[in-house]
C-alpha cells in the first residue's frame, strides 16, 4: 500500500502556496501532500482559507507564491480539467434549467460522462427529472451539484463544505452515496468542513488548515496515535521532555494533550485522543507546533 | 446486481429521448441558456415585419388598382385637386409617419436594449449565480466558455439586427423614398434605422454589455452603466460621423444663402467677405461687408457618400467590438479571483 502510493502521483501536492486578497494572506507558505486514493478531510475554523485551498487546487485561483499540482499534472495542463470535479460552497446551478437538463449539462461538456452514475445519485434522492433547479431544496441542490460531480468520474473529487446546507439525515444519506461512488472508482476525496461531526469515521486523512496555515497533515490513524490525552495531578513541567500542544487546568487536575517523545512518565492516567479532542485541542492552542506525517511532506521537505 | 436495478430505474426517470438531441457540447449549452432570447429577438423581428406588412397594406390599399402612387407625386400642383390623389397623399402621409416615428425609432433602440438587457446580464449575472464556476468545473477552459458564450448570443443578435434593418431599409426605398415624403438618409433616425449600421451597432452594444458585465459583476449597475455608455456612443457616433470620410467643399455666388446639394448632411455653411475670411451661418452676420457677400461656401457629406459612410462606421464599430472581445479575454485570464 505504502508502495502504491509513492508510486502514483500525489491527488494535491502544494508547495509553499500562498494566496493574497487584497485584505491580507489568506493563505501562506502551505506544504503538504495528499496521495492518491485518499478520503481527506480538510477541517478548520471560518476563514482559515478552506475555500482559498480548494480554489486554488480547483485552478479558479491563481496563487501568490509557490504553487500546487493536481495529480502529477501542473494547472495549466488542459487536460487535468476532465480529471477531477469540483463543487463549490455554494454549489451554483443553473437556476432555470431542470434536473434532466442538468445532468444534459454535464453529459454535454465531459468526454467521459458517466451517465448511470449521474442517473443514480439523482434518483436516489427522489428528485422528479423535470423539476427546475430554482425549486429544489439545498439539499437537493447538493445532490444534483453531486451527481454533476460523480458523474464527471473524476480522479479527485474536491467538496467545499458538500453538506453544509442539509439536515442531519440527507447529510448521512448524501456521504453514504459519496463514499460508495468514491469506493466503487478509487476517487480521491478531498472534502472541507467546519462540521467535525460530518467528517468523523469517513475520512482517513487529515488536513488541519487554521489561520491560513497546514497545522496538521496525515493520516488520521497516525495523527491520533501520534498524541496522547493526559489526565491527573501533575504539574506542566512534569511534561518537558515531549511536545505539550496543550494543557488545561481544573481545580488540581491537570489535563494535556501532548506528542509523546519517549515514555511518559510522572502521576498520569493517559488515554488515545478523540479526533474532536484533537482538532480542538489545536485550534485553541494557535502557539502549538504543526505536524505532517511521512506521508503528508513533499518531496522537497524529505530532502531537506 | 443492485447495480443493474438501479441504473434500469435511472433509465426510466430519464424524460427526454436522446434521439431529439441536436445540438451538442457547448453549443447545446448557449442555445439552452439564450433560449428565451431567441424568442424574444423572434418576436421583436415579427413585430416590426408586422409594422412594416401593416404600412406596406395600407399604402397598396389606398394606392388602389390605379397605382396612384406615381401618378400623384409625378403629377405635382394639379393632381392634387383630384380627390383620390388627395386622400391617397394624405394616406401615405400617415403610413410613412408610423414607418418614421415607430419603426425607425424601435431600431434605434435596438441597440441600446440589446446592450442593457442582453450584454449587460450576459456575464454578470453568471458571476453573480457563480454560474461560471459550475461552467468551468466541467472540462471546459473558461476561454472556451467565453467564446461560446459571446460568440452564440452575438450570431443571435446579428441575425436579429440584420433582419430588422433589411426590413426597414426595404420599405424606405421601395415607399418612403418614392413618395417624396422623405429621402434625407443622413437623418440620425433614419441612418440608425438601415443600411449596416443597426446590426454592427447592435453587436457593439452587445460586447460593450458583457464587458461592463465582466468587469463589474453587478447585473443592476452594469446595466445602468451600459445604458449611459450606449447612449454617450449614438451621441458620439452621430458627432464624429460625417468626419468619418473627407467632407466636400464648395463655394458658390449668388443671392441669398448657400443651396446645398439635395439630401447632402452639411455640416456648416455660410458667407464668404470680400477679404476671403468666412462668417459661418451660426455666427453672427451684422456687418454690412456681410449682409452684401454674394459669395456662399457649404462643407457637406454628399448623399452618394451614404454607403461609404454606414460600412466604415460599421467598420469602426466592428473593429471596436473586436478590441473589446480581446479586453474580455485578457481580463478572463488575468483577472480570475
Amino acid at each position: 500500500m505504502n508502495s502504491d502510493s509513492t508510486d502514483r502521483p500525489a491527488a494535491l501536492e502544494a508547495l509553499g502556496l500562498g494566496k493574497k486578497y487584497r485584505r491580507g494572506w489568506a493563505l501562506r507558505d502551505c506544504s503538504f501532500r495528499v496521495p492518491a486514493g485518499r478520503v481527506c478531510g480538510m477541517v478548520g475554523p471560518n476563514g482559515a482559507g478552506k475555500s482559498t485551498l480548494l480554489a486554488l487546487a480547483a485552478n479558479l485561483l491563481t496563487p501568490s507564491e509557490g504553487g500546487i499540482r493536481v495529480l502529477g499534472g501542473p494547472l495549466d495542463d488542459p487536460e487535468l480539467r476532465r480529471r477531477f470535479a469540483f463543487v463549490a460552497q455554494d454549489k451554483p446551478l443553473y437556476s432555470g434549467f431542470t434536473v434532466a437538463e442538468m445532468l444534459r449539462f454535464g453529459r454535454e461538456l465531459n468526454p467521459g460522462w458517466d451517465e448511470d452514475t449521474a442517473q443514480r445519485v439523482v434518483a436516489q434522492g427522489d428528485l422528479p427529472a423535470d423539476a427546475r433547479i430554482g425549486t429544489l431544496s439545498g439539499g437537493q441542490r447538493t445532490r444534483v451539484a453531486l451527481a454533476l460531480a460523480l458523474g464527471k468520474h473524476p480522479e479527485l473529487l474536491l467538496l467545499d463544505e458538500p453538506m453544509s446546507d442539509m439536515d442531519p439525515l440527507a447529510r448521512h444519506q448524501l456521504m453514504g452515496t459519496l463514499m460508495a461512488e468514491a469506493a466503487e472508482h478509487g476517487t480521491t476525496i478531498v472534502m472541507s468542513s467546519h462540521i467535525l461531526a460530518e467528517l468523523d469515521g469517513v475520512i482517513d486523512y487529515l488536513l488541519l488548515v487554521d489561520g491560513g496555515r497546514i497545522r496538521l497533515a496525515g493520516e488520521v490513524d497516525e495523527i491520533l496515535s501520534a498524541h496522547q490525552f493526559l489526565f491527573g495531578a501533575g504539574e506542566p513541567a512534569d511534561l518537558s521532555g515531549h511536545t505539550v500542544v496543550e494543557t488545561r487546568q481544573s481545580g488540581r487536575q491537570l489535563s494535556a494533550l501532548i506528542r509523546p517523545q519517549g515514555p511518559v512518565t510522572g502521576p498520569w492516567e493517559a488515554a488515545p485522543p478523540t479526533l474532536e479532542e484533537l482538532l480542538l485541542a489545536y485550534l485553541r492552542s494557535p502557539q502549538a507546533p504543526s505536524l505532517l506525517t511521512a506521508e503528508a511532506r513533499t518531496g522537497a521537505e524529505v530532502a531537506a | 446486481m443492485t447495480t443493474v436495478l438501479a441504473a434500469s430505474d435511472a433509465r426510466t426517470a430519464a424524460p427526454a429521448p436522446r434521439r431529439r438531441e441536436r445540438l451538442h457540447g457547448l453549443l447545446w449549452l448557449n442555445w439552452r441558456q439564450n433560449r428565451t432570447l431567441a424568442w424574444v429577438l423572434l418576436a421583436f423581428v415579427l413585430l416590426v415585419a408586422a409594422l412594416v406588412g401593416w404600412c406596406v397594406h395600407g399604402l397598396d390599399a389606398a394606392a388602389g388598382p390605379q397605382h396612384l402612387t406615381r401618378a400623384c407625386a409625378g403629377g405635382g400642383a394639379p393632381t392634387m385637386s383630384s380627390p383620390a390623389c388627395g386622400n391617397f397623399l394624405i394616406q401615405q402621409e400617415d403610413y410613412v409617419s408610423v414607418y418614421q416615428s415607430i419603426v425607425q425609432r424601435l431600431l434605434l433602440l435596438f441597440p441600446v436594449l440589446i446592450g442593457m438587457f442582453v450584454g449587460a446580464p450576459l456575464l454578470s449575472r453568471e458571476y453573480e449565480r457563480r454560474t461560471q464556476l459550475l461552467a468551468w468545473g466541467q472540462s471546459v477552459s473558461p476561454r472556451r466558455w467565453l467564446a461560446a458564450r459571446l460568440g452564440c448570443t452575438a450570431a443571435l443578435v446579428l441575425v436579429a439586427g440584420a433582419a430588422v434593418a433589411a426590413l426597414s431599409e426595404w420599405f424606405w426605398q421601395q415607399y418612403v423614398v418614392p413618395s417624396g415624403l422623405d429621402s434625407y438618409a443622413f437623418h440620425p433616425t433614419t441612418y440608425a434605422a438601415i443600411g449596416a449600421v443597426p446590426a454592427a451597432y447592435a453587436l457593439y452594444a452587445l460586447v460593450l454589455g458583457a464587458v461592463v458585465g465582466l468587469v463589474l459583476r453587478s447585473a443592476v449597475v452594469s446595466v445602468l452603466v451600459t445604458g449611459v455608455l450606449t447612449g454617450a456612443s449614438t451621441a458620439a457616433g452621430y458627432l464624429l460621423r460625417p468626419h468619418l470620410l473627407p467632407l466636400t467643399r464648395q463655394v458658390q455666388s449668388g443671392v441669398g444663402s448657400y443651396v446645398a446639394p439635395a439630401n447632402a448632411w452639411v455640416v456648416d455653411h455660410g458667407v464668404i467677405l470680400a477679404n476671403g475670411s468666412r462668417v459661418s451661418v451660426s455666427a453672427d452676420c451684422d456687418s454690412t461687408a456681410c449682409q452684401n457677400s454674394h459669395t456662399f461656401y457649404g462643407v457637406y457629406q454628399p448623399a452618394s457618400h451614404f454607403w461609404p459612410l454606414q460600412l466604415v462606421e460599421s467598420g469602426v464599430l466592428l473593429v471596436l467590438a473586436a478590441a473589446l472581445v480581446g479586453f474580455a479575454f485578457a481580463w478572463l485570464r488575468s483577472g480570475r479571483d
